[in-house]
């Protein structure tokens, strides 16, 4: 079963999410424009990786230990009706594009692994009308339906999609707003 | 839909003739190009830059402006020029600049892929509002690249040999889910974008003054909408508004008009 959410059903899980972050000592800020709500957080990223044998990479060489900075957009899309990230990611203030964030995210460089960065695409942000990286949000639906007992759907989709494709990591303290008393 | 193929002929052979100059005092060159308004600037960067080759000193992106106004890559060329050209004159004067690209502004096309890919994905949300994303999924990928190809060399026939299936609507339906559409405010490039149906909760047709309506603000209230250079009637039916006036994107892209 394919879920969706209403503007107003988002916001109301953002507010609450917010009251976690702020108690974890997280650092999500609220932005607003016309009762459309979304999360925004920046984070610096600092790339360390091991020295490649391969030494056609000279790409993944060059980027060793260096600090990015990211700026993720959580939203409703305005179509799709589920939660996804918007992001973009700098160095030294320029963007950088799809490749390098392919590299950037990556766990390894295997080939086969970045079949998975098809689920990214450039896209409008849909709210503040700049370009931005996006999580394809054509499957989340399908995938946060497994998941309706959940008390707070946007963390679910968080811990789902943020580690494993963006490198957005959520605070292990999360966790104790789920236990049950 | 079979009588209204003169009318998908027309929207698709739609053109806007362009002047293009270069963004320099000493230069006075000019490059003519005939615009079909359906296409996107991406797809005309090459024709524009080899023309200016000569006068390029580094290698870099290539972009243009109106008025100091960049021009989106992503959207299609009528769109921007019935947003940004208020006073239609023609040709349409645009500025072509090699260096200082906005970044912030505009998305990087590197390839014709990068280009092939972002419409394909605008097609793809546009099947997911209109028949919950089932006809697209339906198509094999040697369907999405002639939709593509058809669009990039501009042919018609093979173009909407495809696109009539993403188009289609079952009887009982009597019209799509929701009606994939952008309208684009006074205000630079942003657009409103929500779920429209096509029919009102009694069953009847919906028409572009219901329409106006579901986007006014008590500050704000729509009077008119223009699309592929005309205002459209308030009484036009928007399911076939939808069907027949749509971008090949499959969205129909309605220039809101303000008191």
């Amino acid at each position: 079963m394919s879920v969706t959410f209403t503007q107003e059903q988002f916001n109301v899980k953002a507010l609450e999410f917010l009251e976690m972050s702020e108690k974890v000592h997280d650092t999500w800020q609220k932005e607003e424009k016309e009762n459309t709500l979304f999360l925004v957080k920046n984070y610096k990223f600092t790339f360390k990786k091991e020295p490649l044998n391969d030494a056609d990479d000279i790409c993944a060489i060059q980027m060793l230990s260096e600090v990015f900075l990211i700026e993720y957009h959580v939203l409703l899309h305005p179509s799709y009706k589920v939660p996804t990230i918007y992001f973009n990611a700098y160095k030294n203030d320029k963007l950088i594009d799809l490749n390098d964030i392919k590299l950037l995210f990556c766990d390894d460089y295997d080939k086969e692994k970045y079949e998975i960065y098809n689920l990214l695409s450039q896209s409008e942000h849909p709210i503040l009308f700049r370009p931005f990286f996006m999580i394809h949000p054509c499957k989340i639906g399908e995938v946060l339906g497994k998941f309706t007992e959940t008390r707070n759907f946007i963390i679910t989709f968080l811990t789902l999609y943020g580690p494993s494709l963006v490198g957005l990591k959520l605070n292990n303290e999360y966790e104790k707003f789920f236990i049950k008393d | 839909m079979a009588n209204d193929r003169e009318v998908l002929k027309v929207v698709w052979e739609g053109k806007i003739p362009a002047k293009f100059v270069i963004d320099s005092n000493d230069n006075d060159e000019v490059y003519y190009l005939n615009l079909p308004r359906i296409s996107y600037f991406a797809l005309c960067t090459d024709k524009v830059k080899k023309h200016f080759q000569r006068h390029i000193e580094k290698e870099d992106d290539i972009w243009f402006s109106y008025m100091d106004v960049p021009l989106k890559f992503h959207i299609p060329i009528g769109v921007i020029y019935d947003l940004l050209v208020s006073d239609n004159s023609l040709p349409w004067q645009i500025n072509v600049h090699f260096n200082k690209f906005p970044e912030d502004i505009l998305f990087k096309f590197p390839n014709k892929d990068v280009i092939e890919s972002h419409f394909l994905s605008c097609l793809k949300e546009a099947d997911f509002l209109k028949h919950k994303g089932q006809v697209i999924c339906q198509l094999q990928k040697k369907d999405h690249k002639q939709l593509f190809l058809g669009l990039q060399n501009d042919k018609f026939d093979q173009f909407w040999a495809v696109n009539r299936r993403l188009m289609e609507t079952t009887e009982q339906e009597n019209g799509f889910k929701n009606l994939p559409l952008r309208c684009y405010t006074d205000d630079g490039y942003s657009y409103l974008q929500k779920l429209i149906t096509p029919l009102t909760e009694k069953g009847q047709k919906k028409t572009l003054k219901d329409l106006l309506v579901e986007f006014s603000t008590p500050a704000k209230k729509p009077v008119g909408a223009k699309t592929h250079g005309i205002e459209v009637p308030l009484e036009t039916e928007l399911q076939w508004l939808s069907e027949t006036l749509s971008y090949p994107d499959n969205f129909l892209h309605l220039c809101l008009i303000y008191e």
